[in-house]
């Protein structure tokens, strides 16, 4: 069984920090716990950079852009209050992986020409918005003590 | 009556001299404060005063006459400058430059509240150095002993849907539509003859509750810049024009104008929203507005180069798949199907035709031997009244026709698209014909035909092209001869606008149809068969691009925005062309 955000309220707040894990992810000491603190503020952090626009979430990436998975997503909303959500660390503490369950918000640009969608680009529109319920797969790395996001992916929940 | 003076040139026509910034400065040197038809004011003749901005310069103000001023920015040293004020009730608006340089404010203050807005305006500062850019600034004037005022003049959206007629003190009269937050439409009865309305970019600033300033730049055009407060009670205005004409010659004076009110169209932000939504504000740079430069986007060909383009590529004719202009278009009707019909022009062709198939025609012109193929598409806008829209493969020109069959009245109107203009060899071109159907059993009439109709002028109609996009645009019918189409924000406020010559016929009561071009836009024809019966329309798109020749589907579902009543002000007494 994976350790869940229901978990949290059933158990110690640590059991969170301490996925049971096979292979390469093992049983974390209770040090690990910080950098699942960690991790998790990483993902908070970008959606909060989505969210808001700032442009700097490329900085939140090992390789320091975005993935195409991210393309026209405007929105990162957590969801089901986090319980399905998993932090794992390795044993060497170098990556992490997590999954995360969220409402994917995307700009999706209208497809066609013509003066009409010229314009609504040039006032910053032009596209549909649609919102999705997407599994986040998460890969992290620790480059010079930092958590960076490696790799993201999406597929449907 | 007044000869009306028609320009050689409409504004988008002109090739607008690229001024150098030498240039511009030798032009604004001469220049000894702005000149005025009415009295200036002496509200300030004879004293000092401090204005304060946030994010902005703090003026110090000392009026040795009603004409020359002293000024001193954020403390620096005071320079002087000839000035023209003028009043309107409580508000002040003077106006200078910075001699030796190429800035200048438009100050607003209101006297009652004590609140200024402060319009820094400077040349030079785009590559095409004539566009005048801006900046305002909201503050106050600082009074000694008294606490600076909390309140600010803001950007508002109270004045959307607002239209006015105008005389100023020199003579210019002018309609003018705020059908947008970003945008304005004027229609330059004096100057331009009133055939066409135009569009720019525009600021608009809530003084009080009856008192707005309204500032526009002619982007894309001479770049001149026009500014006034207007007092939607007294409907009265003052103000200034700065900037240089197709002469190139400075325009730079104050007036004063009284007006008339036109009407007022419905706004579409969610109720209380009274303000202007981020996307229709500045951003943070300075002088940063949201400009639409149709030209810049728009690819453009001789007509030699766009021949071997539509050479090398098909025409796509109603092409399959999706078209985000004809989300809401009605059903293709087979109404057509299987029938042959002549259509006789006055004055034009005579057409014979015998449609196949629900997409398939074929035409030929009379006392020609072949038939050619085409691939049409057809409406049925209301019983018996059928448009559809076909190339015409081996015409000189690229030709369309798009056609409005009235089988209970025997009529036709065609709208005859071609490609090619005097100016770009991609950009559509139209010709309005009128005629009757000949049709086997039935008698067409001799003398009856559609007619050309000013009742859309002033209406305004929303135009919903895709429930699934939202792709929404509103239709302001300006004049008898242009139309200027205005893009919603996601918040329902007016955004980005623009506008082209078009025409208008009256097909059925309630039923018009319209074209507009999108000439120096991206050349475009737009067809539409508006039935404000059913509030939907149908039509086709004309367009000559980089892929060659397109002919696709246009349909959308209506609402009322409104109207204002300018129709008197194209009447032939007026001196204005007229339907």
């Amino acid at each position: 069984m994976k350790p869940t955000r229901r978990s949290f309220f059933t158990k110690a707040s640590a059991a969170l920090a301490l996925p049971l894990a096979t292979g390469a992810f093992s049983q974390a000491p209770v040090a690990a716990a910080d950098d699942v603190t960690s991790v998790r503020r990483l993902q908070q952090a970008l959606a909060r950079e989505i969210n808001g626009a700032t442009g700097h979430a490329a900085e939140l990436f090992a390789g320091g852009t975005l993935p195409l998975a991210l393309a026209g997503v405007i929105g990162l909303q957590p969801m089901d209050f986090g319980e399905h959500d998993f932090i794992e660390i390795a044993a060497d503490g170098r990556t992490a992986r997590a999954t995360f369950r969220c409402a994917v918000e995307s700009h999706i640009p209208i497809a066609a020409e013509g003066t009409l969608i010229d314009m609504a680009r040039a006032q910053g529109e032009g596209f549909t918005r649609s919102k999705a319920y997407r599994i986040l797969d998460m890969v992290y790395v620790r480059a010079r003590g930092t958590w960076k996001i490696d790799v993201l992916s999406m597929h449907e929940v | 009556m007044a000869q009306v003076k028609y320009p050689v040139q409409q504004l988008h026509r002109i090739a607008w001299t690229k001024l150098t910034q030498d240039q511009i400065g030798d032009k604004l040197r001469a220049a000894n404060g702005p000149s005025s038809a009415s009295e200036l004011s002496d509200v300030y003749a004879g004293r000092q005063i401090k204005i304060v901005t946030g994010h902005g310069p703090a003026l110090s103000y000392r009026f040795s006459s009603r004409n020359r001023l002293a000024v001193s920015e954020n403390g620096a040293a005071a320079a002087e400058a000839g000035y023209g004020a003028l009043t309107l009730g409580d508000i002040v608006f003077f106006t200078h430059l910075l001699p030796g340089t190429q800035r200048g404010y438009h100050v607003i203050v209101d006297r009652h509240t004590n609140l200024a807005t402060v319009f820094e305006v400077w040349f030079s500062g785009y590559k095409d150095n004539r566009e005048v850019q801006r900046q305002a600034y909201h503050g106050y004037v600082e009074l000694s002993g008294q606490e600076p005022p909390k309140a600010r003049h803001a950007p508002t959206n109270r004045a959307e849907g607002k239209g006015y007629y105008w005389k100023q003190d020199s003579g210019i009269e002018t309609l003018e539509f705020y059908p947008s937050t970003a945008y304005s439409n004027f229609v330059e009865l004096t100057r331009l003859g009133g055939e066409l309305g135009f569009c720019a970019p525009t600021d608009y600033i809530l003084v009080n509750d009856q008192v707005c300033i309204y500032q526009r730049t002619e982007c894309e055009f001479s770049g001149i810049q026009t500014i006034y407060a207007f007092d939607a009670n007294r409907v009265e205005q003052i103000g200034a024009r700065l900037g240089f004409n197709e002469k190139d010659e400075l325009e730079y004076y104050v007036f004063r104008g009284h007006g008339e009110w036109l009407g007022q169209l419905a706004h579409f932000e969610k109720f209380g929203d009274a303000g202007v939504p981020p996307a229709n504000q500045p951003a943070a740079a300075k002088g940063a507005r949201r400009v639409y430069r149709p030209i810049e986007t728009f690819k453009t060909f001789t007509r030699p180069e766009f021949d071997r383009i539509a050479a090398q590529h098909p025409a796509k004719v109603f092409p399959p798949g999706a078209n985000a202009m004809a989300g809401n278009k009605q059903e293709a009707s087979g109404y057509l199907a299987g029938t042959a019909m002549t259509i006789r022009y006055d004055r034009g062709p005579v057409i014979e035709y015998n449609f196949d198939e629900i997409q398939s025609l074929r035409w030929r012109e009379q006392g020609v031997s072949n038939w050619t193929v085409a691939r049409y598409e057809a409406w049925e806008s209301a019983p018996g009244l059928i448009m559809f829209a076909h190339l015409l493969a081996g015409a000189p020109n690229h030709d369309c026709h798009v056609v409005v069959a009235d089988f209970d009245n025997n009529l036709a109107s065609c709208l005859h698209g071609t490609m090619g203009s005097h100016y770009i060899g991609n950009e559509a071109q139209v010709e309005n014909l009128f005629g009757v159907l000949e049709r086997q059993g039935s008698v067409a009439p001799k003398y009856a035909r559609h007619h050309f109709t000013d009742e859309l002028v002033g209406k305004a109609l929303t135009w919903n092209y895709s429930t699934e996009t939202g792709l929404t645009s509103m239709h302001l019918y300006t004049t008898p001869h242009s139309l200027s189409w205005i893009i919603f924000g996601q918040d329902g406020a007016g955004g980005l606008e623009w506008s082209g010559p078009a025409a208008y016929v009256k097909i059925r009561e309630g039923i018009y149809l319209g074209y507009w071009l999108e000439e120096a836009c991206n050349g475009t024809l737009g067809t539409i068969l508006i039935n404000m019966n059913t509030m939907h329309d149908c039509g086709a798109g004309y367009h000559g691009g980089p892929d060659g020749v397109s002919l696709t589907a246009v349909g959308a579902h209506a609402r009322h925005a409104g109207q204002f009543n300018v129709r008197k002000y194209f009447q032939p007494g007026r001196g204005v062309s007229s339907v």
